[in-house]
């Protein structure tokens, strides 16, 4: 089903603009919410990797004038990692959620509303964290304000959907309709008890990856799976029952194994022996559906009339096919190995983690999530031919960028971990050794930052250009 | 709704309620209520100054400096307590130091270093070659007991 689902996908999506449509969904007024969701998600992502390329330089040259402490840096890196995707797939959660529910939102002004809370709240969390108001807690560095704000967005986002699937008519046993719900509800269950102070590390660290892992493995990946699969009904509007029985299928394994899997975190952190068990196998799950897609996803590409699509759907294309090489390699297998008790012993806090999170995030969501936001931005905007081959230029250089930064960190952490775990050299003589790999990564820091600007500056200029369509999507106040 | 959403439902269900039983019986184990008030305020001390984003603790956090799960345990505390308050320059810079902790704050975030030190963590983080090698008994230093005798 996943196979037909891909194939589908690959050949039909991305027709060649001007070209008749088969099925082409109807536009919904309130799907233009989602427009500076996805632009403000692109941005942000052009922030991050400037931080982070500053971070990397800052750990090899020593003493490197930089503007703000490492501490800083990392923390504000950490955040925008968290919130450009959820930004972004709130934005599209609304697009698609629309066209599949068959109406319109039930209140544009609350999502236009949430957009504006949730971008203030990345501000303030960013000015916050520069003057050193840090909560000290990875990933979670925001203020307890900023916290409640960000509990207060995300109900208006799971309000609002909700309130949109009670409405009358719209089909409720549709899996896409139930996955951006189920996404939505998760977000804000998982998040809520990371607001309270736990006076005991391992507690602590028990409810952080409520978040840090269940948030990006559970919630995030439901609306990425969601929006793949609902991009597709929308355009295609024909073999309804097989995509939906792949996406039933998808939904089924991410539920019965995302949760589970957030053992693996569990090994070290002073809990009882059964969470080895429990991780190792859950975590072996999760490789299943990654699998399933990677063979669908082949076969899909053989199947695409590539020289057919416009060159906007090809760059999306190409997005979705890195998140795919990302989600096998990163997420799945380097994952899988980091998550066999036996190995993690040595693994865990090195560099290998460290490569497996950069290679996840962008496998399991982040680049999905450009792909949708582009694919968003697009039908809006007109991309001239020199910002389509900027545009291929960036998205090349961040995979290169993204490959030798994987890499040198799986290398790093390979070498941590024999010369500091197994031998036993001082930390920081190792860290003197695997310098010149830090210095490596942070190369491919530079190309990833060097494509990534490069593909947001092929969005912005268009958007700029069209920036009244922006605008009209920020006033809150219009019905 | 069609069957299989009450499938997705049901499993869910199940997930959670597997996953919070599991979790209540760790919760019994480490017992978050009896952490000693010193112990809190250093935990407070050690968000405060946002030190996770260098250090890691229990393996998690960043790894610019080393882990300090068991730094109590592996370090003079004198030494430590002097390393706080007047920080010495952080290796490889030649420039960059440590930020300094406030001494009245010092007190409480050395409880909470040898609380961390006292976690049941499962033999984490593993005993190395050259640990090994120093514990083990002086395979020499039988035969000279043997020569003795």
């Amino acid at each position: 089903m996943l196979r037909y689902l891909f194939a589908k996908l690959f050949s039909r999506l991305f027709h060649r603009q001007g070209e008749p449509t088969p099925g082409r969904p109807r536009e919904y007024p309130s799907q233009g919410v989602a427009y500076p969701y996805a632009l403000a998600a692109f941005l942000f992502f052009g922030i991050q990797s400037l931080v982070a390329t500053a971070g990397a330089l800052d750990q090899v040259i020593p003493d490197l004038p930089v503007p703000v402490p490492f501490e800083v840096g990392r923390s504000i890196h950490l955040n925008l990692a968290i919130f450009w995707p959820l930004l972004g797939a709130m934005g599209l959660a609304y697009y698609f959620f629309v066209a599949e529910a068959g109406t319109d939102l039930a209140s544009r002004r609350l999502a236009r509303g949430q957009f504006l809370i949730f971008t203030l709240i990345l501000l303030l969390d960013l000015g916050a964290l520069s003057l050193k108001l840090t909560e000290g807690r990875e990933y979670l560095e925001a203020i307890p304000p900023l916290d409640w704000a960000l509990v207060l967005a995300s109900v208006i986002f799971a309000y609002n959907l909700g309130r949109t699937y009670l409405k009358h008519g719209v089909p409720r046993g549709r899996p896409t309709l139930l996955a951006f719900l189920l996404g939505a509800i998760t977000l804000v269950a998982f998040f809520v008890p990371n607001l309270f102070f736990y006076p005991h590390p391992a507690a602590d660290e028990i409810v952080k990856f409520w978040v840090v892992h269940l948030w990006e493995e559970g919630s995030l990946e439901l609306v990425a799976t969601a929006v793949l699969a609902a991009v597709l009904l929308a355009v295609l509007g024909e073999g309804r029952a097989a995509i939906e029985g792949a996406l039933w299928l998808e939904l089924f394994l991410v539920v019965a194994s995302s949760i589970l899997s957030t053992a693996h975190h569990y090994y070290w952190i002073g809990l009882p022996s059964y969470w080895m068990w429990i991780g190792g196998v859950f975590s072996g799950l999760q490789l299943v559906p990654i699998l399933l897609l990677t063979f669908s996803a082949a076969k899909g590409f053989r199947r695409g009339r590539w020289r057919r699509l416009d060159p906007a759907s090809k760059l999306s294309l190409a997005m979705v096919a890195s998140s795919v090489f990302y989600h096998l390699t990163g997420a799945g297998l380097l994952g899988f190995t980091l998550a066999i008790p036996r190995l993690n012993l040595y693994a865990h806090g090195t560099y290998l983690t460290s490569a497996h999170a950069h290679l996840a995030l962008f496998g399991a969501f982040g680049l999905m999530i450009l792909a949708g936001s582009f694919y968003v931005l697009t039908r809006h905007l007109e991309l001239s031919r020199a910002e389509g081959r900027r545009a291929w230029l960036g998205l090349a250089l961040v995979n290169l960028g993204l490959v030798v930064m994987g890499g040198a960190l799986a290398l790093a952490g390979f070498l941590q971990a024999y010369l500091w775990r197994v031998v036993g050299g001082d930390f920081m003589e190792v860290q003197g050794l695997i310098r010149p790999y830090l210095g490596l990564r942070a190369a491919g820091g530079a190309f990833f930052a060097v494509g990534d600007l490069l593909l947001v500056w092929a969005i912005l200029a268009p958007a700029w250009r069209q920036r009244h369509l922006f605008l009209r999507e920020l006033a809150f106040w219009r019905a | 709704m069609p069957r299989k959403a009450w499938g997705l439902t049901v499993l869910l269900l199940i997930t959670l309620l597997v996953f919070a039983g599991l979790l209540a019986l760790s919760w019994l184990r480490i017992r978050p209520a009896t952490v000693p008030g010193e112990v809190v305020a250093g935990k407070r001390v050690w968000q405060k100054y946002g030190c996770v984003e260098c250090h890691t603790i229990l393996g998690n956090g960043g790894y610019v400096g080393p882990d300090l799960t068991h730094v109590a345990g592996s370090r003079q505390e004198k030494d430590l307590r002097r390393f706080l308050t007047t920080p010495a320059r952080m290796r490889p810079h030649a420039r960059r130091r440590h930020p300094p902790v406030k001494p009245t704050e010092v007190e409480a975030l050395m409880a909470y270093f040898y609380f961390l030190d006292r976690l049941q963590v499962k033999g984490w983080p593993p005993r190395t070659v050259l640990e090994t090698e120093i514990s083990a008994p002086d395979p020499d230093q039988g035969t000279r007991e043997g020569d003795q005798e």
